[in-house]
């Protein structure tokens, strides 16, 4: 218990660690051109990153595929924001649509 | 308590119910991570520790998972790393929104995939300022720095009542909210192009690298399609998000 103490001081410590080089490492450029382009560049990889870690932890548990309930159910969930739903309304439909699939038994 | 509400009133008016309602989804995972995590063990002391020292949902939810699976706490925590390296990125992303020194010390912490994906929406009209951008991301941040551990709270000690956080769909909450945050921000050739690479790369690439890496390998996308590329086709769209 001791050691995993440790590792969730450590996982703390390094989390911060990464965001903080984050905050250090932008906003150096703030005009121009060059700045235009690498906040473009930004908007993109946020695009990039938050459509990974959607997608990755909707079909996986881990690494192996986690069944159809939930990418079905997250699937409803990005169509309904893809048609200008509410978030809450997004979110409750991926849920809904997951736990029904499920009560289903898919 | 009146900084507290000027700066709410610097959140654009648009903008406030997708904030509370991040807060509250954010809470809903939270309740899911607290029945999983005292379902591996956790004390409820523990799993609130994590909660506000590490503050980064996936992560918790894959750290209490494999220390929960057996694997060794030096393995979960390499893993739980790797998943959070893409903070990096979100932190560039929020750096010109932190202005004074206490705010690039204490804001970094409420960097998170909820917080940036708010304070860089999409507008319908004209760009928002630099001070509603900070608001958005400094509420939000604030929002998911309580909702969280409230949320982890309540489903370790629920952990005995609902065992079963699957049988509600409450899995289905964090990739449903991360997706409906994207989504928006994506209008424009080449967003959806990145989008799409950027979603088959990281799905291919999942079961073959360590758990966390294969986000990050999907910024690949931006690379391939953007960089060197100042201007294209598609510049007209990428600036709205922009904004």
């Amino acid at each position: 218990m001791t050691e995993v103490m440790i590792a969730v001081v450590l996982l703390a410590i390094g989390t911060y660690g990464t965001r903080r080089a984050g905050v250090a490492l932008g906003g150096h450029v703030t005009e121009g051109p060059r700045a235009q382009h690498a906040e473009r560049l930004l908007d993109h990889a946020i695009i990039a990153l938050l459509i990974g870690v959607t997608l990755t932890t909707a079909v996986y548990d881990g690494d192996a595929p986690a069944g159809w309930a939930r990418p079905l159910g997250v699937a409803c969930a990005l169509t309904a924001a893809r048609l200008h739903a509410p978030l809450a309304v997004s979110v409750l439909l991926g849920a809904g649509v997951t736990a029904l699939l499920r009560h289903l038994g898919l | 308590m009146s900084c507290a509400s000027s700066i709410w009133s610097d959140v654009p008016r648009e903008l406030r119910r997708g904030v509370l309602l991040v807060t509250l989804a954010v809470a809903l995972v939270g309740i899911a991570y607290g029945v999983t995590a005292s379902a591996d063990g956790f004390a409820v002391w523990q799993i609130v520790l994590l909660a506000v020292l590490v503050l980064a949902g996936s992560a918790e939810l894959l750290f209490v998972g494999l220390i929960g699976a057996g694997a060794s706490p030096w393995l979960a925590l390499g893993a739980s790393l790797l998943l959070n390296l893409r903070n990096v990125v979100y932190g560039m992303a929020a750096s010109p929104l932190l202005l004074r020194r206490w705010e690039r010390w204490c804001g970094a912490h409420l960097v998170n995939d909820e917080t940036v994906a708010l304070a860089a929406a999409p507008t319908g009209g004209p760009p928002r300022t630099v001070e509603q951008r900070r608001a958005t991301f400094l509420v939000t941040g604030i929002g998911v720095a309580l909702g969280w551990p409230v949320g982890a709270v309540i489903g370790s000690t629920l952990g005995q009542v609902v065992p079963e956080p699957e049988a509600w769909g409450l899995d289905a909450v964090l990739p449903a909210l991360l997706g409906a945050l994207a989504v928006p921000a994506i209008r424009g050739g080449s967003a959806f192009a990145v989008a799409v690479l950027a979603g088959v790369i990281a799905l291919l690439a999942q079961p073959h690298v360590p758990l966390g890496l294969a986000p990050v390998l999907g910024l690949a996308a931006v690379a391939v399609l953007l960089v060197g590329r100042r201007d294209g086709g598609a510049r007209g769209g990428a600036r709205e998000v922009t904004s």
